[in-house]
C-alpha cells in the first residue's frame, strides 16, 4: 500500500548527548522508521531514554544537547530547522501528548482559554464565536460530556481521564500527520487506561494519524501496536512488527522484557478456599473520612470502608484490588492499627503458629526507600530490629540475617551497603526481609510493587510466593494491579469505594466474574485485547483456565 | 475562607499585637515612672497624668482605658519630644514612605528584568554573574554600602549630600542603598520563580503546540511565576522596614526608622509602642492583601474540588 | 517509575571547590588564624589611649608599620580593635546560631510529633514570627529590657528559630508519615530511639545548611544593632559598633569605619560562598 512513500518519519542513526565538559551520552544509534498509518510503539524500562528520544524529534529537549543523526518528519530535518519552520512543523506536522495531564495543562488558565490559544494559531482570522465553536466540537469529538460547560473550567477540577482527552484534543486541532504520546496513561487509573487508548486509536482511524507511543507497558503494545522497538539503556535492542517482536521476542532483553509482563492467567485449580486457620478478619467496618467539621455534620464524606468484610488465612495470599480512592490503603492502615475503624471489628487472630501469641504482622510499604534510614548500613539496621526485641547475641542475629536475607533472593552483599545504594528492586526485598526478621504469622505489602520496573516486580512476586509456599506465611497484598493478582493471588478481594464488590478464590475471578466492575477491570488489562477481531469489538473475556492450556494463554487469546 | 472570615483574622491579630505590647509596658514597671522622670515631676502631677493616661485601678481597667485610648487616636506622650506621640510619628511618616516607595520601585527595575534574563540564560555566563552580584549585595550589609556611597559621593567627590532630606540629590543615596540592597535578594526570587516555571511542564506542552516563545514566556511562564513572588511580599516588606531603620540612621533621614532607634535610646516607650503597632499594622494588612490576591491568581486554591 | 539501577553507583570523589570557594575558605581561616594568634604575637594594645597618636592613617596612605591599620580618634590602635571585635562578633555569631538552632530543632520536632492543638500552636507562631521583622522585634526587647549583654546574645539568639523549627517539623512529618518512622514504628522501636538514633541524624545536613545561611545573617544583624548603637556597648568593641563610631569620622579618619566594613563584607561573604557550595554538595550526594 504505502511502501512505495517515502516513510512519514524517519530517524537515522540519533545520538543524544547532555553537553558538558564530558558529554553524558542519553541515547546512540538509534534507527527507525514510521510509516504513514502505523502506530509505533517505543518501548522500554525507565532510563532507556524512550523519553528523550521522542522528545527530540519535536526539539523538546530539556537542556542543550549534544546531536547526532537525523531526525526527519513529513519531509523536514527537524534539527536543521530555523525559529519560524520549527514553529510551523510542530504546529502543523507533529502533536505530542504527554504523562501527566494536570501538570501539562495551565494550571492558572481555563480550558477554554487554552484551546483559544491554539486555536487562534490556526484560524488566525475567525472571529471569537468561530473560534468557541470549533472548540466546543474539538472537545465533542474526544468524547467529554457537556463540552460547552468545560470551556470555562480550570484543569485541577478535572479527571485525569477528562484532561488527556482534553491534550489529545489540543494536540490534534492542528491536524497534525503524526500523534507522539510519552506514557499517555501511566499516571491513570486502569479503566481509564483503557479508554484514552481506545480514543487514540479511533482518533487514529478518522484522521487517518499516524501514532507513536512511548511506554514501559508491554500490555499496551500488544494490543495496539502494528510495530515495537525495544530500548535499553539507550540503544535499540530489537524492532519489528509488533506481532513478532511480542510474540517472539528475538534479542535476550526483550524476550525477559515480555516474559515478565505476560499475563498468566492464574492456573491454580481451587475453586474453594482452604481450611487453614485463620489470620486476619474484617467484619463489617466503616470508617468515613471527612474533608472538615462541617462536612461531618452534615454526614458529607469520602467512604473508605463500607460494611466491609473478608478474611484472610494461613498460608494464602489475599489480593486486595481497588482503584484510587477505593479504600485499600485505609484497610491496610487498619489491619495495621494504624487507623481506628468508626465502627465493625478487626479481629487478628492468636498465631496459627502456636495459638497462644498474638498475631505477628509486619508490613511492607510502597516506596522500598523511603522505609529505610538513608544513613545506616542494610546490615546495621537488620541487627537493630533484632537487638530492639531482645536478641542479644551478635552471632546468632548474623547468622538469621544471613539466612533471611537469602529466603528473598538477595545476595549477602547487599548488607555491607547503605540505601541509597541499593536498586529499587534490592531495597525492597530488604524491607521484606527486615519483615521477615521477626517471623512474622502475616505480612501486609501495601503496593510493594508500583515503584519498581517490570522485571524486577517478577523477582518481587517470586519472593512473596516463596514466602507463601515455604513459610506458609499469609499475606494480605494491596495493588491496583490485575496483572499481579493473577500471578500469585489465592483470594481476591475487590474493592470500590469502600465496599467489597468481589470475594472469591481467583480461579473463579477469571472464570466469570459476577459484577460488572470487576469485569471491566479485567477487561481493561492490557493483553485482553482481541486486535485481530472485527471493529475493535472485546472478547467476552479470559478462557477458562484449562491444564494444558498454558502454553496457549501466555499468548493473546 | 472567604473575605470576611479573613478580615475577621486580621482583626484578631492586630488585637492580640495591641495586649501584648500593653503587657509589655506593664513589664517594664510603673510606665509613668519610665516616662517621666519621678525625681523632676511632683507626685501630684505623676497622679495627675495616671488618672489621664488610665494608669489607675485595676489592670484590666487599664487596659480598657487604654484601648479607649487607642481608639481615639492617643498614643500617650512622648517624653522626648514634649508632644502627644501620635503627632510625633505621624510627622515622620512621609520621609520613610517616600524612601520606602522609591526604594521599592528600584528595587523592582533591578531585580525583575534582570531576574528574569538570568533565569532564561540558567546556567550560562549571565546567569552566573547575577548570581554573583546577588551573593555580594547580599553578603554587603546596607549601612556598610551606604557609607561606602558617602565616602565616595560625598567625601570625596562632593557630589551629594551626605545627610539629612529636601531636595532630590537627598534621596539618591539613601535610595539607592535600600534599593541595591534589597535588589539582591530580590533578583534571586525572581530568577528562581521564573526557573521553576520554565520548567513546568506547562511550558514544555505550550511549546509541542507550536506556541511562539513570546507568547508561552507571557501566557504561561509568567502567571505561573508571579504565585511564588506574590507570596513573598511580605517578608520584603518586612525586609524594607527593617532596612529604614538602620539607613535612615545612617543618613541622618528624619523618617520612622530613625525614630524607632531614638525611641529606643531614650526609652520613649510611648513612640514605641505606636510604632510598633503601626508596623504590626501594616505587616497584617499587607497578609490580607497577599492571601486574597493569591486566591485570585491561583485558581486552585478559592474553587472546591474536582467535578 | 523508578528503577533497575541504583541510586547512585559508587560514591563520587570529592572535586576541588571553585576558586571562590578556595578563597573565602581561605580568608575564614586566615580570620580564624589571626584571631587566635594574635594577642600572642603582637604588642598592640585594645584599649591602649595615645592621645599623640590620634588618627593616624594606615600604612600607604601616610601611617607607619606601627599601627598598620591606623589609629581612632583616641590614639587606639584600629588593627588590634579589629581583630577583638572580630573575635567578638563571630563568637557572638556562633552562639546565637546554635541556641535558634537547638531551639528551633526541639520545637520543630516536638509540634511534629505531638501533632494536635500543640501543632497548631507552634505553626500560628512560626507564621507570626515570619511576618514580624527581626530587627523590630530586637529594637524593642532591647528598649523595654534595657542593654545588657546578656539579654543581646538571647535576643540574637531568638533569630531564626523558626526557619529550624519549620524545616524540623516538616521533616520530621515527612519521616513520620510514609517513611522509615513509621516502618520503625510499627517494627516496634521506641520513640526516642527513632528521633534521637535516625531521624536527627538525616536532618542534620539540611539543618547544618540553614545555620550557615543564618550565619552571616546573624553577623549582619549583630552589626546592625551594635552599629546603632543597641548592641555591643563599650567597652566592649565589635564590628559593629566600631563602625558606628567611625561614622563621625568618614572625612578625617575613613580607616576607622573602612576596616571593620570591609571585614564584615569579606566575612559574611565567605560564610554564604561556602554554605551555598556546601549545599550544592549535599545536594548531589
Amino acid at each position: 500500500m504505502h511502501a512505495a512513500e517515502d516513510p512519514l518519519c524517519k530517524v537515522e542513526d540519533l545520538g543524544i548527548a547532555i553537553n558538558g565538559d564530558v558529554p553524558v551520552p542519553i541515547v546512540d544509534d538509534i534507527s527507525f522508521e514510521i510509516r504513514k498509518g502505523d502506530y509505533f510503539a517505543l518501548v522500554g524500562e525507565s532510563g532507556s531514554g524512550k523519553s528523550i528520544t521522542c522528545h527530540s524529534m519535536m526539539r523538546l529537549l530539556p537542556f542543550k544537547p549534544k546531536i547526532k543523526g537525523r531526525i526527519a518528519i513529513d519531509g523536514h530535518d527537524v534539527w536543521s530547522l530555523n525559529r519560524s519552520k520549527l514553529l510551523a512543523f510542530r504546529r502543523k506536522s507533529v502533536g505530542m501528548v504527554f504523562q501527566d495531564p494536570l501538570a501539562a495543562l495551565n494550571p492558572v488558565r481555563t480550558i477554554g482559554a487554552q484551546m483559544l490559544e491554539t486555536l487562534r494559531i490556526h484560524f488566525p482570522t475567525a472571529d471569537a464565536d468561530d473560534l468557541r465553536n470549533r472548540a466546543v466540537q474539538a472537545l465533542r469529538e474526544v468524547h467529554i460530556p457537556e463540552p460547552g460547560s468545560r470551556l470555562g473550567v480550570y484543569p485541577h477540577q478535572l479527571s485525569g481521564g477528562l484532561n488527556q482527552r482534553v491534550m489529545i484534543a489540543l494536540a490534534l486541532l492542528g491536524n497534525p500527520k503524526l500523534l507522539i504520546a510519552d506514557e499517555p496513561t501511566t499516571a491513570l487509573d486502569m479503566s481509564v487506561q483503557a479508554e484514552v487508548l481506545d480514543l487514540i486509536d479511533e482518533m487514529r482511524r478518522k484522521n487517518d494519524l499516524s501514532v507513536l507511543l512511548v511506554t514501559h507497558d508491554l500490555g499496551i503494545v500488544r494490543d495496539r501496536a502494528t510495530h515495537i522497538a525495544v530500548l535499553q539503556n539507550g540503544r535499540m535492542v530489537e524492532q519489528g512488527p509488533a506481532a513478532s517482536v511480542a510474540d517472539a521476542p528475538q534479542a535476550a532483553y526483550s524476550k525477559e522484557l515480555f516474559e515478565a509482563s505476560s499475563v498468566d492467567w492464574p492456573d491454580r485449580d481451587q475453586t474453594r478456599r482452604s481450611r487453614e486457620p485463620l489470620c486476619l478478619t474484617f467484619n463489617m467496618v466503616n470508617k468515613t473520612f471527612f474533608a472538615s467539621k462541617k462536612d461531618r455534620a452534615n454526614g458529607v464524606g469520602i467512604p473508605a470502608a463500607k460494611n466491609m468484610s473478608f478474611t484472610v488465612r494461613r498460608g494464602e495470599i489475599v489480593a486486595l484490588i481497588g482503584e484510587s480512592g477505593s479504600g485499600k490503603t485505609t484497610a491496610a492502615k487498619m489491619a495495621m492499627d494504624l487507623e481506628k475503624p468508626d465502627s465493625g471489628d478487626i479481629i487478628l487472630h492468636p498465631s496459627p503458629r502456636n495459638f497462644k501469641d498474638p498475631l505477628n504482622v509486619q508490613m511492607v510499604f510502597q516506596h522500598p526507600r523511603d522505609s529505610l534510614d538513608p544513613l545506616m548500613r542494610v546490615e546495621d539496621q537488620l541487627h537493630e530490629v533484632l537487638s530492639v526485641h531482645g536478641w542479644k547475641d551478635r552471632g546468632k542475629r548474623q547468622e538469621h540475617i544471613l539466612k533471611t536475607i537469602e529466603d528473598v533472593g538477595l545476595s549477602a552483599e547487599v548488607l555491607a551497603r547503605r540505601p541509597t545504594y541499593l536498586s529499587g528492586g534490592e531495597a525492597q526485598r530488604v524491607v521484606i526481609a527486615r519483615a521477615l526478621l521477626l517471623e512474622p504469622d502475616m505480612l501486609i505489602a501495601d503496593e510493594p510493587l508500583s515503584a519498581v520496573d517490570v522485571r524486577i516486580q517478577k523477582h518481587i512476586l517470586e519472593c512473596l510466593q516463596r514466602l507463601r509456599d515455604r513459610l506458609g506465611i499469609a499475606i494480605l497484598l494491596i495493588t491496583h494491579d490485575l496483572r499481579v493478582v493473577f500471578e500469585i493471588a489465592d483470594q481476591v478481594v475487590v474493592l470500590r469505594y469502600g465496599r467489597v464488590v468481589e470475594d472469591v478464590p481467583v480461579s473463579m475471578f477469571t472464570d466469570g466474574a459476577r459484577d460488572e466492575y470487576t469485569q471491566k477491570l479485567i477487561d481493561a488489562v492490557p493483553g485482553n485485547y482481541d486486535k485481530d477481531g472485527a471493529d475493535g469489538e472485546k472478547n467476552d473475556g479470559p478462557p477458562p483456565a484449562k491444564a494444558d492450556d498454558t502454553v496457549m494463554m501466555r499468548v493473546l487469546p | 475562607m472567604n473575605f470576611g472570615f479573613r478580615l475577621l483574622r486580621a482583626l484578631i491579630s492586630l488585637w492580640l499585637i495591641v495586649t501584648l505590647v500593653f503587657l509589655a509596658l506593664r513589664a517594664t514597671g510603673d510606665p509613668i515612672t519610665a516616662i517621666f522622670d519621678p525625681d523632676n515631676t511632683t507626685q501630684a502631677a505623676l497622679d495627675a497624668y495616671r488618672r489621664q493616661w488610665g494608669y489607675t485601678g485595676s489592670v484590666f481597667d487599664q487596659y480598657l482605658a487604654y484601648l479607649s485610648n487607642l481608639l481615639h487616636g492617643d498614643f500617650g506622650f512622648s517624653s522626648m519630644a514634649n508632644r502627644d506621640a501620635f503627632s510625633v510619628v505621624t510627622d515622620r511618616l512621609p520621609a520613610t514612605l517616600e524612601l520606602v516607595g522609591c526604594s521599592a520601585l528600584l528595587m523592582m527595575l533591578i531585580g525583575i528584568p534582570v531576574g528574569a534574563i538570568a533565569a532564561i540564560n540558567d546556567g550560562g555566563r549571565i546567569d552566573r554573574f547575577v548570581m554573583t552580584f546577588s551573593t555580594v549585595g547580599f553578603a554587603l550589609p546596607n549601612f556598610v554600602l551606604g557609607l561606602g556611597l558617602i565616602l565616595l559621593f560625598a567625601v570625596n567627590l562632593h557630589w551629594l549630600p551626605s545627610n539629612g532630606i529636601g531636595t532630590p540629590e537627598h534621596l539618591i543615596m539613601p535610595v539607592l542603598t535600600i534599593g541595591i540592597s534589597q535588589a539582591a535578594i530580590f533578583t534571586r526570587f525572581v530568577r528562581s520563580s521564573i526557573l521553576d516555571a520554565l520548567k513546568l511542564q506547562c511550558v514544555t506542552s505550550a511549546r509541542a503546540r507550536g506556541i511562539s516563545e513570546w507568547n508561552v514566556f507571557w501566557f504561561h511562564v509568567i502567571p505561573n511565576a508571579l504565585l511564588p513572588l506574590v507570596t513573598i511580599t511580605p517578608l520584603l516588606v518586612g525586609a524594607m522596614v527593617a532596612a529604614s531603620a538602620v539607613v535612615e540612621s545612617v543618613f541622618g533621614w528624619p523618617g520612622i526608622g530613625r525614630l524607632i532607634v531614638e525611641s529606643v535610646a531614650q526609652r520613649d516607650l510611648a513612640v514605641l509602642q505606636m510604632i510598633v503597632m503601626m508596623i504590626a499594622a501594616v505587616m497584617i494588612t499587607t497578609n490580607l492583601i497577599v492571601d486574597l490576591t493569591y486566591s485570585r491568581l491561583d485558581p486552585r486554591t478559592s474553587l472546591a474540588r474536582a467535578h | 517509575m523508578v528503577d533497575t539501577v541504583p541510586a547512585r553507583i559508587s560514591r563520587r570523589r570529592l572535586d576541588l571547590p571553585p576558586i571562590g570557594v578556595q578563597l573565602a575558605l581561605f580568608w575564614l581561616l586566615g580570620c580564624l588564624v589571626t584571631i587566635a594568634v594574635f594577642p600572642l604575637v603582637s604588642h598592640l594594645s585594645v584599649t591602649a589611649i595615645d592621645l599623640l597618636a590620634r588618627l593616624a592613617p594606615p600604612v600607604g596612605f601616610g601611617g607607619g608599620w606601627g599601627h598598620p591599620l591606623g589609629t581612632d580618634d583616641l590614639g587606639r590602635d584600629v588593627l588590634a580593635r579589629l581583630v577583638a571585635s572580630l573575635r567578638t562578633s563571630l563568637v557572638i555569631a556562633l552562639g546565637a546560631v546554635v541556641i535558634s538552632a537547638t531551639i528551633g530543632t526541639i520545637i520543630g520536632i516536638t509540634a511534629a510529633h505531638v501533632g494536635g492543638w500543640v501543632d497548631q500552636v507552634v505553626v500560628a507562631a512560626v507564621d507570626a514570627q515570619v511576618s514580624v521583622p527581626f530587627i523590630i522585634i530586637s529594637l524593642t526587647l532591647t528598649a523595654i529590657f534595657g542593654n545588657s549583654l546578656v539579654l543581646f546574645v538571647i535576643v540574637l539568639g531568638l533569630f531564626g528559630w523558626e526557619r529550624y523549627t519549620r524545616l524540623a517539623r516538616a521533616m520530621a512529618m515527612a519521616a513520620r508519615g510514609r517513611g522509615y518512622v513509621l516502618a520503625m514504628n510499627t517494627l516496634g522501636f521506641s520513640w526516642p530511639r527513632i528521633y534521637l538514633r535516625h531521624v536527627l541524624p538525616n536532618i542534620a545536613s539540611t539543618l547544618l545548611v540553614t545555620a550557615t545561611i543564618s550565619f552571616p545573617e546573624v553577623i549582619l544583624l549583630e552589626t546592625s544593632l551594635s552599629f546603632l548603637g543597641l548592641g555591643i556597648q563599650p567597652p566592649m568593641t565589635s564590628l559593629g559598633n566600631m563602625l558606628g563610631f567611625g561614622r563621625s569620622y568618614l572625612l578625617t579618619g575613613w580607616w576607622i569605619a573602612v576596616a571593620p566594613g570591609v571585614t564584615i563584607f569579606l566575612s559574611a561573604l565567605s560564610v554564604s560562598v561556602i554554605g551555598d557550595w556546601a549545599r550544592s554538595v549535599i545536594g548531589r550526594t
